[in-house]
């Protein structure tokens, strides 16, 4: 059943909210645009198609080696070009407006994870994150959830990644299995009571080594000319004619309803194991786990721990994960109309009108990607062309967001970047004495524009920053209300406001201030240097850590 | 840097304001209590290091069952450390009885040494019943101190330290504990460190100079004198899911700023031992992603701290990449590879570290045990790897490790791939908090082990000196001449743990080296050397011995 929505217009403080979580982060002008949205409408906008993007480009040669119209590459180290993926990944999560799209993307990277150091291709990168892309969007029918856990088990990079490829009748291997059941489906169940020995209660050991049986003999393809006919991106290959395949019947547990798959005799070669017949096992191993209501829940509070908040009670288990489980079924296993009935639900705003204590604004630690992107986005720095060198300047945020507590595209673990499912702190993983010094170095050397430009290649003219944004800069409670309004996520003190005007006004009377600000030269260095001085005191804060 | 006077708790109903009671010092509020604490919990100068193992260590490739070494090889052609060459593991310790004969990896020499010095207990077959082969559950459950069925919220360490030091964060740091109560190297904070609805009691470092350079010049970690409320949220937000972040991130701030000016005085005071060094690559064959010591710069940074002076009580070092799925060994040499360079690293850098400490005077302070999420599976696979199993053994070690190997080789005929649980991983930490730390009962029972107060395991010596000498003496040893008085001949013996160059010779009264009795290899064992004494005058002799670490000395008295 869909959750009760939100059913007024948004108003500032609900569409910053709902931008943040979305997106990669919102300028003024998008939030005021969202402000006057009801949930609905606004949802409907997050969800609009964007145009596919062009492939990324080989810096040696300018022209793409991945896609259709790839041509060798000219870069002699495939890691010149895994970097290049990755850069160009970036500049889509800046670039794409007040879209959802590549949130989404990045949550299923977050959840069919890859460490770039286990599979080291950058064809096999761009080739997974466009599946992705195909299957972020899954509002029209099209596609859905469920085809893309069949297709992934097929895909190049994470046959790399999990060492599906080496799993064979001979010798079964079950790395990516267990991680099939336990990270990408049913997962590990809520609160479980263990009873036996190799009995998860959502799924058993003897699962996973019958689901290991009806995933041998696949290999990848590292030509990637062997074509998915439904998504027309490379996928992974049978390896020597079916030979290493298991063609036993495989048998599941009671939590699969003892289900059998067995290999259908028709589409067999003499007995033997087909490419039809091998993924015809495999169609029905998927199906099997998406029938068991375990892997709707685990995928539902996936989507709500990445978009809501991590902390999962029994009565949101039971009344809000329950209904978008139910959503996620009924609608064929498609996220898009979870996720739409989520950030439309009144829950996602403010639960119960006039309890504050389960409100969901400002709950969350930005990631570093959130925080990084989400700071360059707000000032409005957007575009590829905006950075002196684009390439460079990403190669450094990379390195500065690595600082802040996230390897990009490089996670410690196979289940992915502990924040998103490490019991029981989940995203305040992202902080630790070290990280939150560097986060707000991250600041510091964002608002650093003595060199002409900041470390990551570009320069913000603060003074039209303040211009263009603030209705009324020269009246400093006006200037400091709305920073504090599209800053951050919620009210502050009367204390906390008064230090920031101190840092800004050094303590003088609040008409210094207007002076300064009315008669002003352009570009005035005394200006800028104080609003610098401001921004950094309010950024380099707790409360900009939060969304 | 200023220290802010930020009072976390007192905050609640009245807001920004709270700052009027600053000017307390907040070492008294605690003061006393403190100190009534602090002896019922704890030997104050003892110091734990947790080595994690990140994926599930092959705990069959470390530590080779000997006794049933034909099983072992079948079991795992293709990755078995082989019982021949230049490459056969390293026999542990012959006095053992052959249910408990192991062999450690080729590449753990420094282990060995550490063992033959009387550092290492071994602990076989640890586990927790109805393991869970997950990584990532399995680590929440060490981490966290508990069964297959607990979820807590918090981790034993953050459990027992809490107790050892109440009030945190708000009493610290003081006069007693001025830093912080635990220190995980490197960026994260594990559940290990955690305490339920709050900040752990860890805080993660890299490096301590660069982190007070950092925080010292960043305008977040600055304040002005009398008007910076610090960001506490309007007491309407205090229990909202953002209050609660606030919370937890205005603490972690204070003690980023609290700790990193400390732990740069102590990393500045301290020092490492000038004629120890810690290994950095692995001389073999491994993919060069293995190559480099992880830890060699942790457990370094560990050392000179303490020698510092900081009072740290746990430590956290991790080394990853024990999932070893496929290559965990060279297919050409199973003795090669990632996992070996792992054992490399892991065993030579705990040398340098023991060593260290030894130089630094801090031997007999530090404990050191290793831990990871799960053994392997008996059975390799096809992929010249292991998949996720259930037991593993544990090393502990420390001047105070009980040496020798508790718990026996596994029965390898029996069907199934695990190796089964022979002790819960709980009574060797019970064993840790009772014996290392000398933590009461109702502390440990507050720290959730009390299922296992009556059931730790002698892992840690009571008294080092003489059960160490006993060891030792045990396995390198210059036995007493037969017969002495000696006439034409005499039989001299002796016994070594390890493989060794001897050097046996006589001398006289004066200590003048009169002739050598035997020079050359000698393997594991009792040997037995007769030597004709017809051409030697009545008179007192010394025969000396040199074997590796065997040195000694004994008088012959020869009476023609």
């Amino acid at each position: 059943m869909p959750l009760p929505p939100l059913t007024t217009a948004l108003g500032v403080k609900n569409a910053k909210h709902l931008l943040r979580r979305a997106t990669f982060g919102a300028t003024k002008a998008q939030i005021d645009s969202f402000a006057s949205l009801t949930a609905t409408q606004a949802v409907t906008q997050l969800f609009q198609a964007t145009p596919e993007p062009d492939p990324p480009v080989d810096p040696a040669n300018g022209q793409t080696w991945v896609g259709p119209s790839a041509v060798d590459p000219a870069s002699e180290e495939d890691g010149i070009l895994q970097e290049t993926f990755k850069r160009w990944w970036l500049g889509l999560m800046l670039s794409d407006g007040a879209s959802i799209k590549e949130r989404i993307v990045w949550f299923l990277h977050v959840h069919f994870t890859t460490i770039q150091s286990f599979v080291e291709n950058s064809r096999s990168f761009y080739y997974q994150n466009a599946l992705f892309r195909k299957f972020a969007l899954d509002g029209t029918g099209t596609v859905n959830f469920k085809e893309l856990t069949k297709k992934i088990c097929l895909d190049n990079a994470m046959l790399k990644f999990l060492d599906g490829r080496l799993n064979t009748k001979g010798k079964p291997q079950e790395n990516f299995a267990r991680e099939l059941f336990e990270l990408y489906t049913v997962g590990r169940g809520r609160n479980v009571v263990q009873t036996a020995p190799d009995d998860y209660v959502v799924f058993t050991q003897s699962d996973i080594e019958q689901a290991t049986l009806v995933l041998t003999g696949y290999n990848t393809d590292n030509t990637f000319e062997s074509l998915d006919p439904d998504t027309d991106l490379p996928r992974g290959v049978v390896k020597s004619n079916g030979t290493q395949h298991n063609n036993d019947s495989k048998t599941f547990s009671q939590y699969f309803a003892n289900t059998t798959i067995t290999p259908d005799p028709t589409l067999l070669d003499n007995g033997n194991p087909t490419e039809e017949s091998m993924f015809q096992e495999l169609d029905d191993l998927i199906e099997m786990i998406y029938a068991s209501d375990e892997t709707a829940m685990n995928i539902c509070r996936r989507i709500y721990r990445f978009f809501c908040h991590y902390n999962i009670t029994d009565d949101i288990d039971n009344n809000i994960i329950v209904n978008l489980a139910t959503t996620f079924k009924n609608s064929g296993f498609r996220i898009q109309p979870v996720i739409e009935d989520l950030l439309r639900s009144q829950h996602f705003y403010d639960s119960v009108n006039g309890d504050l204590n389960d409100d969901n604004y400002g709950a969350l630690i930005k990631s570093p990607l959130v925080l990084t992107l989400g700071t360059f986005r707000l000032f409005g720095i957007n575009q590829e062309s905006q950075f002196s060198d684009f390439q460079a300047n990403m190669g450094t945020t990379i390195s500065s967001m690595s600082s802040q507590g996230i390897d990009f595209f490089e996670p410690f673990e196979v289940a992915g970047y502990p924040p998103y499912h490490q019991e029981p702190i989940y995203n305040r993983n992202w902080i630790s004495t070290n990280r939150l010094a560097n986060r707000y170095d991250f600041i510091n050397d964002f608002l650093s524009f003595e060199m002409g430009e900041n470390r990551f290649g570009f320069s913000v003219d603060i003074i039209s920053f303040i211009e263009s944004n603030i209705s009324n800069p020269g009246d400093i409670s006006v200037l400091l209300d709305e920073l504090i309004l599209y800053l951050l996520p919620e009210e502050i003190t009367t204390e906390r406001k008064n230090y920031f005007k101190f840092i800004l006004n050094e303590g003088l009377p609040d008409a210094n201030w207007t002076v300064e600000w009315n008669n002003r030269a352009a570009n005035s260095q005394e200006v800028t240097a104080q609003l610098i001085k401001l921004l950094n005191a309010m950024m380099q804060s707790p409360e900009y850590q939060l969304f | 840097m200023n220290r802010r006077k930020f009072i976390k708790n007192l905050s609640a109903g009245v807001g920004g304001t709270s700052l009027a009671l600053g000017g307390v010092p907040i070492s008294l509020m605690s003061g006393n209590h403190h100190f009534q604490a602090l002896a019922a919990t704890s030997n104050t100068d003892r110091v734990l290091v947790v080595l994690q193992l990140h994926g599930g260590n092959d705990g069959l490739n470390t530590v080779i069952p000997v006794d049933q070494y034909a099983l072992y090889y079948n079991r795992r052609a293709n990755i078995a450390i082989p019982d021949f060459g230049s490459r056969k593991y390293i026999d542990l310790d012959s006095t053992l009885d052959v249910q408990n004969q192991v062999g450690l990896h080729p590449d753990m020499i420094g282990l060995k040494e550490l063992y033959d010095r009387g550092e290492v207990s071994l602990v076989q077959g640890i586990s927790y019943p109805n393991n869970n082969g997950s990584h990532f559950r399995g680590r929440d459950i060490y981490h966290m101190g508990g069964g297959f069925n607990d979820y807590f919220g918090s981790g034993w360490v953050g459990r027992y330290l809490d107790q050892v030091f109440p009030n945190y964060p708000d009493a610290y740091p003081n006069a007693d504990m001025p830093d912080p109560l635990a220190l995980e190297l490197g960026n994260d904070v594990s559940l290990i460190f955690h305490r339920d609805d709050n900040i752990p009691v860890s805080v993660s470092i890299q490096n301590p100079d660069q982190f007070f350079e950092l925080v010292d010049e960043l305008q977040g970690f600055q304040d002005l004198q009398n008007i910076d409320p610090r960001g506490i949220p309007p007491t309407t937000l205090t229990n909202t899911f953002y209050g609660k972040e606030m919370d937890y991130l205005l603490s972690i701030e204070q003690k980023s700023d609290e700790y990193a000016e400390r732990l740069k005085v102590v990393f500045d005071a301290g020092s490492n031992s000038a004629n120890v060094t810690y290994p950095e690559i692995y001389p073999l064959n491994a993919p060069a992603g293995s190559l480099r010591n992880p830890i060699s710069r942790q457990l370094k940074l560990v050392a000179r701290l303490l020698s510092g002076g900081c009072k740290t009580k746990v430590f956290l070092v991790r080394i990853g990449g024990f999932d070893t799925h496929a290559e965990q060994v060279e297919s050409y040499d199973p003795t090669l590879g990632v996992h070996a360079a792992k054992m490399y690293h892991i065993a030579a850098a705990m040398k340098a570290f023991q060593d260290d400490l030894k130089g630094l005077g801090l031997h007999d302070r530090v404990l050191t045990f290793t831990t990871s999420e799960f053994g392997r599976r008996i059975d390799s696979n096809a992929s010249y790897g292991t998949d996720h199993g259930v037991a593993q053994p544990w090393f502990l070690i420390g001047k105070y490790a009980m040496p020798g190997v508790i718990g026996q080789n596994s029965d390898l005929s029996l069907p199934g791939g695990n190796l089964p649980m022979q002790y819960d991983y709980r009574q060797v930490l019970t064993s840790i908090l009772k014996d290392w730390f000398q933590a009461s009962d109702d502390v440990i029972v507050n720290t959730k082990f009390g299922d296992f107060i009556n059931d730790t395991l002698p892992v840690i010596a009571t008294q080092p000196v003489t059960s160490v000498d006993k060891f030792i003496n045990d396995r390198f040893r210059l036995n007493d001449c037969y017969p002495n008085p000696a006439k034409d001949s005499v039989t001299f013996s002796f016994y070594i743990n390890t493989a060794a160059d001897v050097t046996l010779v006589l001398k006289d009264s004066q200590g003048k080296k009169l002739k050598i009795i035997f020079s050359g290899k000698k393997g594991i064992g009792l040997h037995e050397i007769k030597t004709n004494l017809a051409d030697l005058p009545s008179g007192t002799y010394f025969y000396s011995i040199k074997a590796g670490q065997l040195e000694d000395t004994k008088k012959l008295m020869i009476v023609k």
